[in-house]
């Protein structure tokens, strides 16, 4: 999901006329930036800089080999009737000029100026026809003789023997020969040159952005367990991921070769501007069109491409759905109506897809057409140019090649400007998330060691919710074992959920180790705590990863130690590559059991002061609760612990119970105090004995 | 491969139509550098004038009019051949898909089926388009170029062919490697996603035991991964532009000086130079194409064979030859020493079951998780295949009966209610699309859900599933049982189905189905003593057998299971007074 709904498009085509909201939103991001790589950055730009001029000059090559050396060289002026003309011409020409008779020169056409040759060919001074030299006398051929020096008409040329010609041309062939070399030479350079940019602009933008995604996921990480309730995950992933490509696409294919675009374009039209103002014009004058056509044609492919993935996505996820529910659709008989509805849809994507298609066939055309018209005109017009004398065949075989490298980037405007936008719209989400505050991080107060927790008057809720926790007071000495007891929605969670600073409590201090841990260092806290919960998080990796939480250096003594202690020793070894078996998709691999006793491991590989369990509801085969009845022995061995508990054996094990219920401790004392209490416990308890399944919610 | 040239066998006139075009595209587009050739000849003679240089320019203009016209014809026609092809594969599969059974389903995971009918049909479709596309202009493009350029000069053609075949190995080579080196970055792009969608489900873990910096470290070296595999890509890839300039330019420098010396020594008009660069140009594409072709086709042709391969499953369920049609059964069932595995299981779910059920009688079935009791109901529909002679309705094997037949007589309301995307009304009419609004609101009022979905914001035509609202668990159940009102079955079946409606709305829905339950045979499946207890007959069930069958009054007499769930529920309620 990388492009926001229509609201969102809208709203950043507002802003893209403020321009610096953008430049605002995108500093924020430079924050994240470790090292920005400027000098790799202008050294791609130089390598742009020459591959353009590369670029440009490939087609002037080609047009000196035609117009230098292929084309024929000479050409006669007659001034009999312009003799004021020739004063001039005889006073101001640079190239050499060789006299036939009074009246008469040949020249080297590339001698004569775009001006003096559109004057001479108006005036008639210009006469038809190339000439060549030769150093050969021939009797069926008419040659102008000049200064000792023959001269022939191009067509006659071919009368000579072909080694004469060759003789006659030599020079030319090995100019050509040379330029050949040049091209082929700027050819591989263009080719290393190219292949070098691209590469280094890949990897500065690969760097930036794991800089830029690094920031982010730590910034995330930060963010209290409010934002997280919030936030689906799949929203923070595409942040991090999708965004972030968008950003790194618009890095790499837009903005540095923008610039490239801009050289290119410039360059080029200065040449052509050298070569005939007038031609160039004409073609300039296209250009609008072309980047008409082009921003409609993918405006249209645009929106016909989302509805094709719109159509797509709702085929797939109607397979999928279907598929997952085929039992219900089979037991009811339903498997024609469901046909029925599939193929409607099935129908529907074939039409968009057909839109889609008909985009492109109709639009695409059209595009090709305007640069086909432009190759046209240029024949045109460059023909009729040749002939008046302003323009050259080696310049019109230039100049077919110049249209299309100026029409390549005007046809990717459109393109590259969406890639802008979804960059922009990326950014601004990010910088969204940036905006986030994180956790509290307390006073950087710690306490000492000891494992003494202090409720005193402990209100809280959640946002604007009621109170869940109304005024909890207890107190819990270092080594002491608590359960706390109560049904469903007593507010069991929600007090463990206070005492690791995931929520704030309202009124009331919680103290634990003689500071309130408002004043605590967060991080400092929570070490001294372990929190093992009913729901056991498995993280992808092996045994090893999952109870060192994927330590970069776990002592695997320990680790052993660990599972050894919570009887989950034995079923990890079971597996073929003991320790380090791989857990495959959160643990499927591994029954409920199996995955509290690793829990239970992990706890213990930290050996917190404090432990606070969530103990286990669901029910296992009897080996393994008793295994997990071992393992909690194990667990709570020497330390302070607080426990959710439903089991009769955990309870009786306990120092002290403590019963809430909505909120409020309704009853505490030893299990001995409670049953003769005749309270809730003392029912709770009674149905216990009964059955031995769980009751305590 | 076979597979593959059956379709296009079928769409033949379309895309040979669109071939067709292709080819006058083609001829229009190689004729332009011929009208070049001759206007730049004309030129350098010096014997063009105004009316043939119009000629020449109204020349290319036409020829750029039937490019247009007919690039529009091969669009249509191949492009679309190739969606029409697609959509009647994917309704084939899908067609098929819905007749396999759930044996199938439960060895072949919906995620890869999915990737089916999303990879290997885009393959499929590649191949049929892009991939026709390709070989025609191949051919035509360079068949036609090549016979323009030995028309002007053979021996030149034959140097500036030199470097092309080139082309066509890289396009083979590099359209391997790129694909291969692509699908490494998107796994290694997955994987970042993973490692992140992994963090931020994981954040309670992670701050309770303050694993921020170790996780940062963990998704940086995934960073890095994905770095790595993206610059090996970029290796490659940032190669590919450079080698294909470079190749068809070493044409063009051959061209330069060949041609060019041919043209000095006057063997070779300047027009016919300047055509020769264009032939080069149009060269390039089909040089290019022959060697991505082959990768389409041979993508496009496994990707059939596993579709293919798909469309020969066989359901294990199906009608037997001459299967029995029937209007309605009296609903006497019959169980008989029912033994059933699941393939693969060397436990059995089911054993020793036996049991009658008379026509009208309304039978409890009570048990633990995993004791069986899905497995004996999902038997009788024919969702799972019960062994011969082993399940009689009305005295005859289940097996002999229709499918349709049976399952249309059987109406089973599942454990977990299965609601679609879609409205409220949509999901109550699944199995009676033509319900009338009258009979919406009744069968809503019978499943006591009536109430509820007036308040929704768009009533009965709210969005439900993922898009729409979320339903509460009793929600989605009732939901589920206002299907029932709609059809008229001769057995009905509750697995468990009201367990997350509260146990007065229960009351009242069972009050409801007093009435709708007349005279029919009825198997509810509960873990609520209190709803047990009303029926003619309770069925206890431990580890796939049966502990106990009679009365409640008989149950709560004797040692058993029920005894005990009965004791603890009775005193529970009394607790939470």
């Amino acid at each position: 999901m990388r492009h926001g709904g229509p609201g969102r498009g809208f709203k950043m085509e507002e802003e893209r006329l403020t321009g610096t909201q953008d430049i605002r939103l995108f500093k924020r991001l430079l924050k994240y930036i470790k090292k920005p790589y400027w000098r790799v950055i202008a050294f791609v730009f130089v390598l742009l800089m020459v591959t353009s001029v590369f670029d440009i000059s490939l087609p002037y090559l080609t047009k000196i080999a035609i117009d230098d050396h292929i084309v024929p060289p000479y050409r006669i002026l007659n001034f009999k009737d312009y003799p004021e003309l020739k004063q001039e011409f005889v006073n101001k020409f640079k190239g050499e000029k060789i006299e036939i008779e009074s009246d008469r020169y040949i020249v080297k056409k590339r001698d004569i100026s775009s001006y003096e040759l559109k004057l001479y060919e108006k005036k008639g001074i210009l006469e038809k026809g190339l000439y060549i030299e030769v150093f050969e006398n021939k009797e069926d051929i008419s040659i102008i003789q000049a200064k000792n020096r023959n001269f022939v008409k191009y067509e006659d040329l071919s009368k000579f023997s072909p080694l004469m010609i060759f003789k006659i041309r030599k020079k030319d062939i090995d100019s050509i020969k040379n330029i050949a070399l040049i091209y082929l030479g700027i050819l591989i350079l263009l080719g290393i040159f190219t292949y070098l940019h691209m590469v280094l602009l890949q990897y500065v933008g690969q760097k930036l952005m794991i800089d830029v995604r690094m920031g982010l996921f730590s910034h995330i990480l930060k963010l209290p367990m409010t934002f997280f309730d919030k936030n689906p995950v799949g929203r923070l992933v595409t942040r991090v991921t999708n965004d972030i490509a968008a950003l790194n696409e618009f890095f790499t294919s837009v903005l540095v070769y923008l610039f490239k675009d801009i050289l290119l374009i410039i360059g080029i039209t200065a040449i052509m501007f050298k070569m005939n103002i007038r031609i160039t014009l004409i073609i300039l004058a296209l250009s609008p069109f072309i980047a008409i056509a082009t921003t409609i044609f993918r405006k249209k492919v645009r929106e016909a491409y989302r509805e094709v993935r719109r159509k797509l996505a709702y085929i797939n996820a109607f397979i999928q759905e279907s598929l997952s529910s085929i039992g219900i659709i089979q037991v009811y008989n339903q498997e024609k109506n469901n046909y029925r509805k599939f193929d409607g849809i099935n129908d529907d994507l074939f039409k968009a897809n057909m839109r889609q298609l008909m985009v492109f066939a109709i639009f695409r055309p059209i595009i090709d057409l305007i640069r086909a018209f432009a190759i046209a005109l240029l024949i045109f017009f460059g023909g009729w140019t040749i002939m008046t004398g302003a323009f050259t065949l080696g310049a019109l075989a230039a100049f077919l090649s110049y249209v299309e490298m100026l029409f390549r980037p005007i046809m990717d405007i459109s393109e590259k400007y969406n890639i802008f936008q979804s960059a922009m719209a990326a950014t601004e989400r990010i910088v969204i998330l940036l905006d986030e505050k994180g956790e509290e991080k307390g006073n950087g107060k710690t306490g000492e060691r000891r494992g003494e927790i202090i409720f005193d008057d402990v209100w809280m809720k959640y946002d604007e919710g009621d109170w869940v926790l109304k005024g909890i007071s207890f107190r819990i000495n270092p080594g002491e074992r608590v359960a706390i007891v109560g049904p469903t929605g007593s507010g069991k969670t929600s007090l463990i959920s206070s005492l690791l600073k995931f929520y704030p409590v309202q009124k009331g201090r919680i103290i634990i180790d003689g500071v309130d841990i408002k004043e605590w260092d967060t991080c400092e806290l929570r070490k001294r705590m372990a929190l093992v919960l009913q729901d056991v998080f498995m993280f992808s990796g092996n045994f090893v990863d999952n109870i060192s939480l994927r330590d970069d250096n776990p002592s695997i003594e320990r680790i052993k130690r660990s599972a050894r202690r919570v009887y989950a020793h034995e079923f990890i070894e079971s597996r073929n590559n003991s320790y380090f078996e791989e857990i495959t998709e959160k643990g499927k691999n591994l029954s409920q059991g199996e995955r509290q006793l690793l829990s239970f491991a992990r706890a213990l590989y930290f050996d917190p002061e404090i432990l606070i369990l969530d103990e286990p509801t669901s029910s296992v085969d009897s080996y393994t609760e008793h295994l997990i009845q071992r393992g909690i022995k194990e667990l709570l061995k020497d330390r302070t612990s607080l426990i959710i508990a439903h089991r009769l054996s955990t309870i009786m094990d306990c120092d002290k119970i403590i019963v809430i219920h909505n909120g409020k401790i309704v009853e505490t004392g030893t299990h001995k105090e409670l049953i003769n209490k005749k309270g809730l416990y003392a029912k709770l308890w009674e149905l216990q004995i009964k059955e031995k399944e769980l009751v305590f919610g | 491969m076979k597979e593959l040239l059956k379709y296009f066998w079928k769409w033949k006139w379309k895309i040979l139509l669109g071939v067709l075009a292709l080819l006058i595209v083609d001829l229009s587009q190689l004729f332009v550098p011929l009208v070049i050739r001759s206007a730049i000849d004309r030129i350098a003679e010096g014997i063009m004038n105004l009316k043939s240089l119009s000629f020449h320019f109204l020349l290319i203009v036409f020829l750029a009019f039937m490019t247009a016209l007919f690039r529009f014809f091969w669009r249509y026609f191949i492009m679309g051949s190739a969606r029409e092809i697609e959509k009647s594969l994917r309704d084939r599969l899908y067609k098929h898909l819905l007749t396999l059974d759930l044996y199938f389903y439960n060895r072949r995971k919906v995620g890869d089926i999915m990737a089916h009918a999303t990879n290997d049909l885009e393959a499929i479709r590649m191949a049929c388009g892009m991939g026709v596309v390709g070989s025609a202009d191949f051919f035509i493009m360079f068949f036609v170029s090549l016979f323009f350029m030995l028309k002007i000069s053979p021996i030149l053609t034959l140097y500036v062919l030199i470097p092309l075949p080139v082309l066509s190995i890289i396009m083979l080579f590099f359209g391997r490697y790129i694909h291969r080196f692509f699908r490494k970055v998107q796994e290694g792009f997955s994987y970042l996603s993973e490692l992140a969608q992994e963090a931020f489900s994981g954040i309670k873990v992670i701050k309770s035991f303050v694993r921020e910096r170790n996780e940062e470290n963990i998704f940086y070296k995934g960073n890095v991964i994905f770095f790595k595999r993206n610059m090996s890509l970029v290796y490659l890839w940032g190669a590919f532009m450079p080698i294909i300039t470079l190749v068809s330019g070493i044409s063009i420098v051959i061209l330069l000086y060949f041609g060019g010396k041919r043209v000095i020594l006057n063997q070779l008009s300047l027009g016919s130079f300047v055509a020769f660069a264009s032939y080069i140009g149009f060269m390039i594409w089909p040089m290019m194409a022959i060697g991505w072709v082959v990768n389409i086709f041979q993508r496009g042709s496994a990707s059939m064979d596993r579709i293919i391969d798909l469309l020969k499953e066989k359901p294990v369920i199906k009608n037997i030859a001459n299967c029995i049609n029937v209007k309605n059964f009296k609903g006497k069932i019959h169980v008989k020493n029912l033994e059933f595995y699941y393939p693969d299981t060397e436990k059995p779910a089911l054993k020793k079951i036996s049991f009658e059920i008379n026509p009208g009688e309304k039978i409890g079935i009570l048990g633990k998780t995993g004791s069986g009791k899905t497995t004996l109901i999902n038997l009788f529909l024919r969702l799972l295949e019960p062994p011969q002679g082993t399940i009689f309705i009305d005295g005859k094997d289940i097996k002999s009966y229709c499918l349709y037949d049976l399952r249309r007589e059987i109406f089973l309301l599942p454990q977990e209610a299965v609601i679609f995307s879609g409205t409220i009304k949509e999901n109550i009419t699944f199995v009676h699309p033509s319900a009338n609004d009258e009979d919406i609101f009744k069968s809503s009022k019978f499943a006591e859900i009536y109430d509820e979905i007036i308040e929704f914001p768009d009533k009965f035509d709210t969005l439900v599933g993922e898009r729409g609202v979320t339903l509460s668990g009793g929600q989605k159940q009732r939901i589920a049982l206002a299907r029932a009102f709609f059809l008229n079955p001769s057995i009905f079946i509750l697995d468990d189905a009201l367990s997350a409606v509260d146990s007065e709305t229960e009351e009242k829905i069972i009050t409801n189905l007093r009435d709708y339950l007349k005279g029919k045979t009825a198997i509810i499946v509960s873990y609520r003593t209190g709803v047990l207890k009303n029926l003619d007959r309770i069925i206890v069930m431990v580890d796939g057998e049966i502990e106990n069958i009679g009365t409640h009054e008989e149950l709560v007499e004797k040692d058993g299971f029920y005894k005990k769930v009965y004791e603890v529920q009775t005193a529970l309620t009394e607790v939470m007074k």
